[in-house]
């Protein structure tokens, strides 16, 4: 609906969209109803009265009533989610947008058409026709229960046209070959006559007129004329089961429905239909094994080896199918800030366009859900401090509609999202004032452009003049770096003073494998990420130099890498003196640095255990996994170590 | 009946407790925290992390971290063997290991068995300690293991070796 709603703001006229909006709110109507659930069914029934007027061309959506549609939009999803999840919400907020809903009706009285809208019991006739389709009996309604609500609404006289049935022999029994015509003597409006027929409306042809008394022609109406009345009585009739006023307000603007729900995973039948094959060939190969080791003698060790590379195999595609199944596109957390966008530029008078490129781009359904807040404060800052005001723009030469764009791209192992902004941009003499303002730099010392754009990800450091509503207490962007690094990535920003701000983040398509060398050092194995790794040399005295007595720098190909031992870094007790090691390359955020190890020992895809689940987050740690043998043996942080060492 | 009632009501008051020794002292922690007892084995040790963690072992898939309780209660250290007791315990939503030296019983006490511990002066901080019991001419001191063993001060800890 609020995609839809957005649509028609932005100027669409396209009539389809009005349905489509009208129908599900129709629906959810219907089925609360069915269900129950009577606060909801009842606002709906408002939205759709209101809604109804739109599609019918009686009102034409100008912007505040679509600001009105969104607000009940947000309304019907805060009152799902108090079905759904409990959470309670403030029925004052739902009871004001009925308000305004109602003034909405009372405020369009349609010109032109009789107003059959009687006087509280008087009689009206209507004329009913009502032809099931054929396959009316299928969705499990029955034309004989309509007929008797009908009935409940006052004198009916009905007319059966049985035209239609074949003879016996050829009768379909589930197919329905009836219609009535009817005649309704009732007090109550055509809104009421129309409701009997609620469910069955795309199933059949319908047709209700209201007969005027003195035998006029009848006009033939095609949408009932909503009643302000039956609102009313609608209200009193559900009792709406007011609940307590000691529930929790939520903030409908940033609700998120999906938060606090236990998880589920929506996974098309495809991939688990692969799934299922995979595990097939996994027990094959299983059988396949445990056949070769019954009947094992040493001539069939090549067989055995092939069998066990086979399983190798399987395993390797089944992870990868289990993976996928988590997988989810990047357009579930793009899509939600167009809302967000709309209101925030609204907000603060800005006109802001979002554009969104790569939204297939398919990321780890944990990973996507940790990703809005983060996302969302880059955007919130974007908007709040980077986009100027249309004047601002139009006097710098830009054009008066900023431009804000998300994108997604998956670039080897890992996604890229780019917020990027065509605004102000960082001002880097604003940020030296600030940090000689925290004592973070001398007040002599000039800040080059790198680093001061590293500055704003500290923790109290803001540039903002004033402190709005969205950003500028300095506790943003600190919280966005832990976000991204917990899930295992890094957040840049480079920016232009003038020109706009680009902030990138960097974040691994999976969490849980990865693909490690197994280094030694001392007693201990780690695991070194290969992804990072771009060559391993033996080490021999003459390839180190030092410089200024302490750093060590190991010569490649002409470039100078500094040094750095993995025993200072991991405080291993014995290690081996720096000719007898090896040196392993390992590159990151375009630095490089020559790790050095006591020796190589293998390689082999780990599975990564969390440290922090029981304990906390270690420095230099990525995680740890599980040896063959049992033992714990933890996995480095490439980013760290080569970070580290840079500073 | 009466005599039925007032039985059933004095059982019901009975906190279970699991004893064991560090030492030459006795402690009890709640049993409700407890999740299983294990041997001590190789523990693979975290870089730059506090002395009492001791580093983390591997529990059926699970990464534990396991800390030594007689640096934490600045006890004498022992050099560790296979009478070593690991007990694995469940709190604040973590799973964590402690390092002691046997486990002895399980223990039954009503509330009014226990008493209060003395205050030993401001040099030995002691609010970890929830009480005193006697059992049999032993002294047994019941921890409240999550004071102890609570992760906040090891991250806070942590985070002061991290800026140092």
């Amino acid at each position: 609906m609020e995609t839809d709603l957005l649509e028609i703001e932005r100027g669409s006229s396209d009539p389809e969209l009005l349905q489509s909006i009208f129908r599900t709110v129709h629906s959810i109507k219907g089925g609360s109803g069915s269900l129950g659930f009577d606060a909801i069914a009842d606002f709906s029934h408002q939205l759709e009265s209101l809604l109804d007027k739109l599609r019918s061309g009686q009102v034409e959506p100008n912007r505040e009533l679509v600001n009105l549609l969104l607000r009940s939009v947000d309304v019907e999803r805060s009152l799902l989610g108090e079905v759904q999840n409990g959470i309670g919400i403030d029925m004052s907020v739902v009871e004001q947008l009925k308000n305004e809903i109602a003034q909405w009706h009372s405020r369009v009285i349609p010109i032109g058409l009789p107003n059959t809208e009687a006087a509280v019991g008087q009689v009206i006739t209507y004329r009913i026709e009502f032809k099931p389709h054929r396959g009316f009996f299928l969705s499990g309604n029955d034309p004989i229960r309509i007929l008797r609500e009908l009935a409940s609404l006052g004198e009916i006289e009905t007319n059966c046209e049985i035209s239609q049935l074949p003879p016996l022999a050829e009768i379909d029994p589930e197919a329905s070959y009836l219609s009535w015509a009817c005649r309704l003597r009732t007090v109550h409006t055509s809104d009421a006559v129309r409701e009997a027929f609620a469910w069955v409306t795309d199933d059949c042809d319908l047709s209700i007129q209201a007969v005027p008394e003195l035998g006029e022609l009848p006009r033939p109406q095609h949408n009932p004329i909503p009643n302000p009345h039956s609102v009313d009585r609608r209200a009193e009739d559900h009792g709406l089961g007011r609940r307590a006023s000691d529930r929790v307000t939520m903030d409908l603007a940033t609700s998120d429905v999906g938060a606090t729900r236990q998880q589920t995973l929506q996974v098309t039948a495809e991939k688990i239909d692969g799934l299922v094959n995979l595990v097939g060939e996994l027990v094959i190969t299983q059988t396949m094994l445990k056949q070769s080791i019954d009947h094992f003698d040493i001539s069939r060790l090549v067989q055995l080896q092939a069998t066990i590379a086979l399983f190798e195999r399987n395993t390797r595609e089944l992870q990868q199918a289990v993976l996928a199944i988590r997988m989810l596109p990047v357009s579930f957390v793009f899509g939600r800030f167009h809302r967000l966008v709309r209101d925030i530029g609204m907000a603060l008078g800005k006109k802001i366009s979002l554009e969104i490129s790569g939204e297939n781009s398919e990321l780890d359904k944990s990973v996507i859900e940790k990703l809005f807040d983060p996302l969302t404060h880059l955007v919130r800052n974007s908007l709040d401090h980077g986009l100027e005001t249309p004047e601002e723009r139009l006097g710098a030469g830009k054009p008066e509609v900023g431009t804000l764009s998300l994108h997604a791209q998956h670039r080897g192992g890992h996604i890229e999202i780019v917020v990027r902004d065509d605004g102000r941009g960082l001002d880097p003499d604003k940020i030296a004032a600030k940090a000689r303002a925290l004592g973070l730099i001398a007040s002599d010392e000039t800040l080059d452009a790198q680093r001061a754009q590293q500055l704003i990800f500290r923790s109290g450091f803001s540039t903002a003049d004033r402190v709005s509503d969205l950003s500028g207490r300095g506790v943003g962007l600190d919280v966005v770096r832990e976000n991204i690094t917990s899930l295992g990535g890094r957040v840049e920003v480079t920016s232009t003073p003038g020109q706009g701000s680009m902030f990138l983040i960097r974040l691994p398509l999976t969490l849980a494998i990865v693909e490690g060398m197994f280094v030694q050092v001392g007693a201990d194995t780690f695991v070194l990420p290969l992804a990072f790794i771009t060559e391993c040399m033996q080490s021999n005295e003459q390839m180190v130099k030092r410089i200024a007595g302490q750093g060590m720098v190991v010569e490649v190909r002409g470039e100078y890498l500094p040094v750095v031992e993995l025993r200072r870094i991991c405080n291993v007790a014995d290690g081996m003196e720096i000719g007898k090691g090896v040196f392993v390359m390992m590159e990151a955020d375009n630095k490089r640095v020559a790790l050095l190890v006591d020796a190589l020992i293998g390689q082999d895809q780990v599975v990564i255990k969390s440290l922090e689940t029981n304990y906390r987050r270690v420095d230099h740690l990525a995680g740890a996994t599980i040896l063959g043998d049992g033992r714990v043996a933890l996995i480095l942080d490439a980013n760290s170590i080569v970070r580290g060492q840079i500073h | 009946m009466y005599e039925l009632n007032q039985k059933r009501q004095k059982t019901v008051a009975k906190q279970e407790f699991l004893a064991f020794t560090l030492g030459r002292e006795e402690y009890c922690i709640d049993i409700l925290k407890v999740q299983e007892i294990r041997g001590y084995e190789t523990v693979t040790p975290i870089p730059n992390t506090p002395a009492f963690m001791k580093g983390v072992v591997n529990l059926r898939g699970l990464i534990v971290p396991i800390i030594d309780l007689r640096i934490k209660l600045q006890l004498e250290m022992v050099t560790y063997d296979q009478f070593t007791v690991v007990i694995i315990l469940s709190i604040c939503g973590r799973i964590v290991g402690v390092v002691v030296d046997s486990v002895s019983d399980v223990i039954a006490l009503a509330a009014d068995e226990i008493k209060e511990a003395p205050q030993l002066g401001a040099a030995i901080k002691t609010d970890y300690i929830n009480g005193l019991v006697t059992l049999d001419e032993r002294m047994l001191i019941i921890i409240d293991i999550e004071k102890l063993a609570t992760m906040e001060e090891i991250i806070s800890l942590g985070k002061v070796l991290e800026t140092a």
